[in-house]
């Protein structure tokens, strides 16, 4: 074992002795973590399914109120970032790093195009005294006020620490075009692209659900 | 050159796909399937993961141990539904006491018992789930 292959230029850490080890390493590390973000989400979707099942009538008016074109545009939004982070990872590890920086750059603008729909959206119930969140007020004059605030209480918090995820990928994705500007993410060094795309497919997944079971059960 | 633009080409077919079961779960959303409508949107969903899974998270070409932790995330997901929902889903028995409800449970029930101006249709889904 040379230490001459452990300087800063090189893509192994020092505590693996050759690189498909340290793939391994931080792939399982990356699912665990995405297993405790399944257990994290998974609370809030068995609340919202104990109160869906004892609140069904109020829960279908209250999915009424939202928006189904908007958050249809916004699934498809959040489809195609998927599609471009799978890009821009096979665009890093093909050493590609004219297309690595756009496919970036693709897939943060698609994700603050979805926070900024979200944020239409939150406008509009905000407007309409749908967001009964600390002391907004909420208007409701259809039967069982009660549950459909629980529904909108649901409905906001769910959707907020998604729209946190988003935040927190944008972020990320921020970062590693900084660094795909400086040359440092293609072929052995592309681990940070991949491990970032997981992370976005996953919250891309948890949107996959919540669309359905918060704009989906009216029955229009 | 080719099997970089195998590549995308797959991910798009995949991206389309996904944008058809989109359009496929919204169109069902607007038809009235009784009961059917949630399972038909849960199993669009579960087809739409399982795309992005294996495709674009790469699952289908992943370690064993990362399919193992995969996998193992959804097991404990199911454990965690199938123990509450065990509990909720088999409480309908208390509602047959009808004749006397007791004071402090009188404000649940109304809330789980179909109410006459709710719809015939939503009420028959209501009580076939908590049945």
């Amino acid at each position: 074992m040379s230490h001459a292959i452990h300087t800063s230029a090189s893509p192994l850490a020092e505590q693996f002795d050759e690189l498909p080890q340290q793939h391994a390493a931080g792939e399982l590390g990356m699912w665990v973590f995405l297993g405790t973000e399944v257990m994290f989400f998974g609370g809030l979707f068995l609340a919202y399914t104990v109160y869906r099942i004892q609140n069904e009538a109020a829960f279908a008016a209250a999915s009424r109120q939202l928006d189904l074109a908007w958050g249809t545009i916004n699934t498809a939004v959040l489809l195609g970032s998927s599609l471009t982070m799978a890009l821009a990872v096979h665009a890093a590890e093909s050493r590609n790093r004219r297309w690595l920086s756009i496919l970036l750059l693709a897939t943060m603008g698609l994700g603050t195009a979805f926070i900024a729909i979200k944020g239409l959206e939150y406008r509009h119930k905000y407007e309409h005294g749908l967001m009964p969140l600390a002391a907004l007020p909420f208007k409701w004059s259809d039967p069982f006020p009660g549950p459909a605030k629980l529904f909108f209480q649901l409905y906001f918090l769910m959707t907020g620490v998604h729209a946190l995820h988003m935040l927190i990928g944008i972020a990320v994705l921020l970062w590693l075009l900084l660094k795909a500007r400086r040359g440092r993410l293609v072929g052995e060094f592309s681990a940070p692209v991949r491990m970032t795309g997981l992370y976005w497919h996953f919250v891309d997944i948890v949107w996959v659900w919540l669309f359905p079971l918060l704009y989906l059960i009216g029955a229009r | 050159m080719s099997r970089p633009l195998a590549h995308v080409r797959l991910f798009a077919i995949v991206f389309v796909a996904l944008l058809l079961l989109l359009g496929l779960t919204v169109e069902a959303a607007r038809h009235d399937l009784g009961r059917w409508n949630f399972p038909l949107a849960a199993s669009i969903a579960s087809v739409k993961t399982l795309l992005i899974a294996l495709f674009f998270m790469e699952l289908r070409h992943s370690r064993a141990l990362s399919r193992l932790a995969a996998a193992a995330s959804l097991l404990w997901l199911a454990i965690l539904f199938s123990l509450v929902l065990a509990d909720f889903l088999t409480r309908a028995w208390d509602q047959a006491e009808d004749a006397a409800p007791a004071e402090g449970t009188a404000a649940r029930r109304t809330i789980v018992r179909p109410q006459p101006h709710q719809s015939a249709r939503r009420n028959e889904t209501e009580t076939s789930m908590t049945a």
